[in-house]
């Protein structure tokens, strides 16, 4: 019995919609694998990671692109006054620039009140498009609730599930009129995301709420960046426009079965687990980038030929080149072998990075909670802590990715003085935002 | 007199200003009162709008979500998924009809969302309170059609006060529990709890339950607080009796709301100037519109409660300080200023003009009365001059000379006269410069009575007057003799011109006290009543029948009755017998015929009687 069972990989895609897939277009690349996907049989190592991964195609020609239904929130309150403004109107005009005919654009303006100054219309002339944007003038309050309420009621007009329907906000300031808790702002962005509306957050200087900010981004699925100066809004602006003009899949719905595994938890992106079963949506997927799921699993405490773990994946969305609805499928099994180091060399090192990345990216979130509490100490021992744990990830899995954490842990753990404070923590929920959400920049 | 002329132009400018002020204030005041009353009126016209935009919102929603429900089962993988994926929504149930929530799983395995969904309305599953129907509420029954619009239902269990009824629906339909308002731990048995529901159908065959006639398919709101936060429940009754539906997100309801509501104009007559604000149960600004900022604690205008699922929000309408201000000020205000200013402009420029007419006036007449007084002052020289040479004369005349003394003594006559004139005229004019002064000293009135009679005496008696006298005036006291004289010769003067037809003339003295008298009574046409108090005015002269043809400056009684004044006494008009009560021995003296003089000096005692 030198080998208790073959590993044995099987990636199968469904007869039909391979065919169609092949005879129409170009799909999304989905990668099932674990991060132990070999056990040792007499005792194998309970805890495993499974990482389902999505890769957008690549855009054959810019031009083909899917149309845009977008909403600009800005934050015109009095704090915004002069050169932050000045760049945002700038970024937001750069921005549109790059927009076409067919693309929709709306642009509404908050401070006490909401003005929408330009309302959801076609790219047609760009010219009275600036010239609103132009005009702009700071007021007094922040009534950002409302203001992503219009954006959204802006976008919804032209909703098209054949368009990337987006609101990118951007503020400078705390939310003081209207509601103005994360959690609140979280369940309208979840709101907007059930409906295929993605909210990206720009926080803008030291004055705005990031959890806010955050929790608006990341339960809507839209990409969220602190931004210290006006300067940098042009190349935020520019990165995300590049993000929304190569969305190449969007309704994206996995959902994972897992045979003789036990599902513990979701890592990152949420994902709804209940018994044997793994569920879980992305709004969209853009070109060239990877999107994954990452669930935590427990392995059978022996391994057994008839109890061989198994998971079958099946993820659908809706082709933006093709505009069809496609479906991918995928069963992935845990082979046992009784030659440890066997089993030791074939563990997926990217699998395994990703969950070290997410792991600590838990225990960031941790370190964050304590520096709220005030227990500067604990907090500091903890970002310690973590970035030994990613350092040596670093090592065993040779990943550039984990060392850079690890850094940013070490930068972030001698600037939690309260003089730096407000500026770390915008660093740090972005951070780790941009781990959950696998954002690209 | 100056000042009493300004004073009086000044009232003539300040008063009619003054009460046009007040008048364009109360005007203005009640158009303020008007248009306030306008406004508001518009206003809960407005409000009332946005109250029935939200109604229609939340009819639409429910509608939608009544069908969605109720085309699909109601299995525990179709309502996860939706909790999961329905915008709307949060986390879904479903109730059996023994009360049993069926999901969320209990056994299953809950989620942190389903634990603390469950949570947050236990009392509402505990209590069965969605599985209830009321039997007190009239359940209306509607004809099978289109989708009914949702109205108000009165129910018997709702607090005072709280029970709004909307224009009459024909097809009131939906209901909300108006006790599920108040917040769990003032929950009531499930008695008192009328459970919202919504009927559209009852042809609808279900399981005749133990209470009562089958309950058709059913849905509704139904609000609930969980702490102070209200939150919504959609609900649908399924034919076997159990019930499904889901918690509304409230940011999104929240969001749908803001986005539905228009976008206020500048120009709007009232959102231009003011803010709507939508406040939650807890008084918390969920959002707020027009061009209006108001501070903390600014009090609002007009507040009103939402109807439907939602009353415990609000709408306040707060007006800007400008508008607040502007009911009235801003429109009717400089207008008001403008008339005025204007008016008392006009009036002042009247005053000032009459004003300087006045003394202009005063100034000719003073330059006048000094050339009078001058000339008067010239005169008086020669005139005495004349008479001293005359009475000179008439001693050197020859005693046989009838013709040279009757000449003489109309020279003589004629210059008294002329002189008495004079006299009269120096007096005028010192009472109107005010320097008419008397030096009283000891003298008999009776002497001086009987030194005028005699002197008139020969005109009286070339008129044929004869003249009765009674002078009981012989005791020695302080009195002016150069007055006494002057205001009996004016009025011996007056009888001569006036009344000499009459035939006869009376001079009376008497003394009682520190009191004179001189009465002179004639017999002429007398002084008519109405006339009575006219003949003391200075340049005045009765009637033409009377003063025709009769030389005469009028200012003769004037003077008198000023010296007597002076005097300490009067002069005046005896037109009863009880004129003359005071003055002793007076019987008989009132004959009622001609005019009849009493003049009054007060002069205290100077010595014996004469």
């Amino acid at each position: 019995m030198n080998t208790l069972t073959r590993c044995t990989v099987v990636l199968a895609l469904l007869l039909a919609p391979a065919l169609a897939a092949w005879a129409g277009g170009p799909q999304v690349r989905l990668d099932v694998a674990f991060g132990k996907p070999l056990l040792y049989g007499p005792s194998p190592e309970r805890l495993n990671y499974l990482k389902i991964g999505m890769t957008g195609f690549p855009m054959a020609d810019a031009r083909e692109r899917t149309p845009v239904n977008l909403a600009i929130v800005l934050d015109r309150s009095g704090s915004m006054q002069g050169e932050k403004l000045q760049h945002a109107k700038q970024a937001a005009i750069a921005a549109i620039d790059r927009l076409n005919r067919e693309d929709i654009v709306a642009v509404v303006a908050y401070d006490s009140d909401v003005r929408v100054l330009v309302p959801a219309t076609k790219v047609t002339d760009k010219r009275s498009i600036f010239r609103a944007i132009e005009e702009l003038e700071a007021g007094s309050n922040t009534a950002l609730f409302a203001g992503v309420s219009k954006g959204a009621q802006e976008v919804r007009k032209f909703f098209d599930h054949k368009r990337v329907n987006r609101i990118i906000l951007l503020s400078d300031g705390l939310a003081n009129e209207g509601p103005s808790s994360p959690e609140d702002l979280g369940d309208l962005g979840a709101s907007l995301g059930r409906e295929g509306i993605s909210v990206t957050t720009f926080g803008l200087g030291l004055g705005y709420n990031e959890d806010l900010m955050t929790q608006l981004a990341q339960r809507s699925e839209g990409n969220h960046a602190f931004i210290e100066t006006p300067r940098e809004l042009a190349r935020v602006f520019d990165l995300e426009f590049g993000d929304v003009l190569s969305v190449v899949a969007q309704e994206v719905q996995v959902t994972v079965t897992c045979r003789n595994l036990t599902p513990i938890r979701a890592l990152g992106r949420s994902a709804v687990i209940r018994g044997q079963t793994i569920e879980a949506d992305l709004n969209q997927l853009y070109a060239n980038q990877e999107k994954f799921i990452l669930v935590e699993v427990e392995a059978p405490a022996a391994g057994l030929p008839e109890l061989k773990p198994l998971v079958e994946v099946t993820v659908k969305y809706r082709n933006m080149v093709t505009k069809a609805e496609d479906t991918l499928t995928a069963t992935v099994e845990i082979g046992f072998s009784s030659d440890s180091k066997e089993v030791a060399g074939r563990e997926n090192r990217e699998v395994m990075v990703s969950a070290i990345n997410l792991l600590a990216n838990e225990q960031y979130k941790v370190a964050t909670r304590l520096r709220d509490e005030g227990k500067v100490d604990q907090a500091r021992q903890a970002l310690e802590a973590n970035k030994k744990l990613l350092l040596k990830g670093s090592i065993d899995y040779r990943s550039d990715k984990l060392e850079k954490m690890a850094v940013q842990n070490e930068m972030d753990a001698k600037n939690l003085d309260d003089a730096s404070w407000n500026k770390t923590r915008k660093n740090m929920r972005m951070q780790q935002q941009s781990i959950d959400m696998q954002q690209a920049w | 007199m100056r000042t009493r002329i300004a004073a009086v132009l000044v009232l003539l400018v300040v008063v009619p200003l003054g009460l046009l002020a007040w008048l364009g204030v109360r005007v203005a005041e009640a158009d303020r009162g008007r248009i306030a009353r306008t406004f508001d009126d518009l206003l809960r016209s407005k409000l009332g709008e946005t109250d029935a935009l939200v109604g229609r919102l939340l009819e639409e929603r429910l509608r939608v979500l009544r069908s969605t429900f109720e085309e699909t089962p109601a299995d525990a993988a179709t309502l996860d998924r939706r909790s999961r994926s329905h915008p709307w929504l949060g986390q879904c149930f479903l109730q059996g009809a023994d009360g049993k929530v069926i999901f969320p799983a209990l056994d299953g395995g809950l989620t942190p969302d389903e634990r603390s969904f469950l949570d947050r309305f236990a009392p509402v599953f505990d209590g069965k309170m969605l599985l209830v129907a009321p039997h007190d509420a009239p359940v209306p029954q509607l004809p099978a059609g289109p989708v009914p619009s949702p109205s108000w239902t009165r129910s018997a269990s709702a607090p005072p006060g709280q029970t709004r009824q909307p224009a009459a629906d024909p097809a009131p339909t939906l209901s909300w529990p108006r006790s599920a308002f108040t917040p769990p731990d003032q929950f009531r048995p499930r008695s008192e709890n009328p459970t919202a529901r919504f009927r559209d159908s009852p042809s609808s065959p279900g399981p005749a339950g133990p209470e009562g006639p089958p309950p058709g398919p059913e849905a509704g709101w139904f609000p609930w607080f969980s702490g102070s936060d209200l939150r919504l429940l959609f609900w649908l009754r399924r034919p076997d009796g159990s019930v499904t539906g889901a918690e509304v997100s409230r940011p999104r309801l929240l969001a749908d709301l803001i986005g539905a509501i228009p976008e206020p104009s500048p120009a709007d007559p009232v959102l231009g100037k003011g803010a709507v604000l939508l406040t939650d149960s807890a008084q918390r600004v969920l959002f707020r519109w027009g061009s209006f900022l108001p501070p903390a604690g600014h009090p609002a205008r007009l507040r009103v409660g939402l109807t439907g699922p939602l009353s415990s929000w609000a709408l306040q309408f707060h007006a800007s300080p400008a508008l607040e201000n502007g009911f009235g000020n801003t429109t009717s205000g400089f207008p008001l200023l403008a008339g005025l200013l204007a008016v008392g402009l006009v009036l002042a420029g009247l005053a000032v003009f009459l004003y300087r007419e006045n003394l202009r006036e005063l100034r000719e007449a003073g330059q006048r009365v000094s050339f009078v007084n001058q000339v008067s002052h010239e005169l008086k020289t020669p005139l005495t001059n004349i008479r001293l040479h005359a009475e000179l004369l008439e001693q050197d005349l020859a005693d046989d000379d009838d013709t040279g003394r009757r000449r003489l003594a109309v020279v003589i006559s004629e210059s008294q006269r002329l002189g008495r004139l004079i006299n009269n005229v120096l007096t005028f004019s010192r009472q109107q410069r005010d320097r008419l002064a008397l030096k009283p000293s000891p003298a008999v009135p009776d002497d001086l009575v009987r030194g005028v009679l005699e002197r008139f005496s020969p005109f009286l008696a070339g008129r044929q007057v004869i003249l009765e006298t009674s002078l009981q005036a012989g005791r020695s006291v302080a009195v002016d003799g150069d007055a006494l004289e002057q205001i009996l010769n004016n009025l011996l003067s007056n009888v001569e011109k006036y009344a000499a037809a009459g035939g006869q003339a009376l001079v009376a003295t008497r003394q009682a006290g520190d009191t004179t008298w001189v009465l002179v009574r004639d017999a002429g046409p007398g002084i008519p009543p109405d006339q009575a108090g006219f003949v003391f005015e200075p340049f005045a002269r009765l009637h033409d029948s009377l003063t025709e043809g009769v030389a005469g400056a009028g200012i003769g009684l004037t003077i008198s009755r000023e010296l007597a004044r002076r005097h300490g006494g009067d002069l005046r008009l005896v037109g009863r017998p009880e004129d003359l009560d005071g003055v002793p021995d007076a019987a008989g003296l009132f004959t009622g015929r001609g005019a009849f003089f009493l003049a009054s000096l007060s002069c205290p005692s100077a010595g014996g009687a004469a």
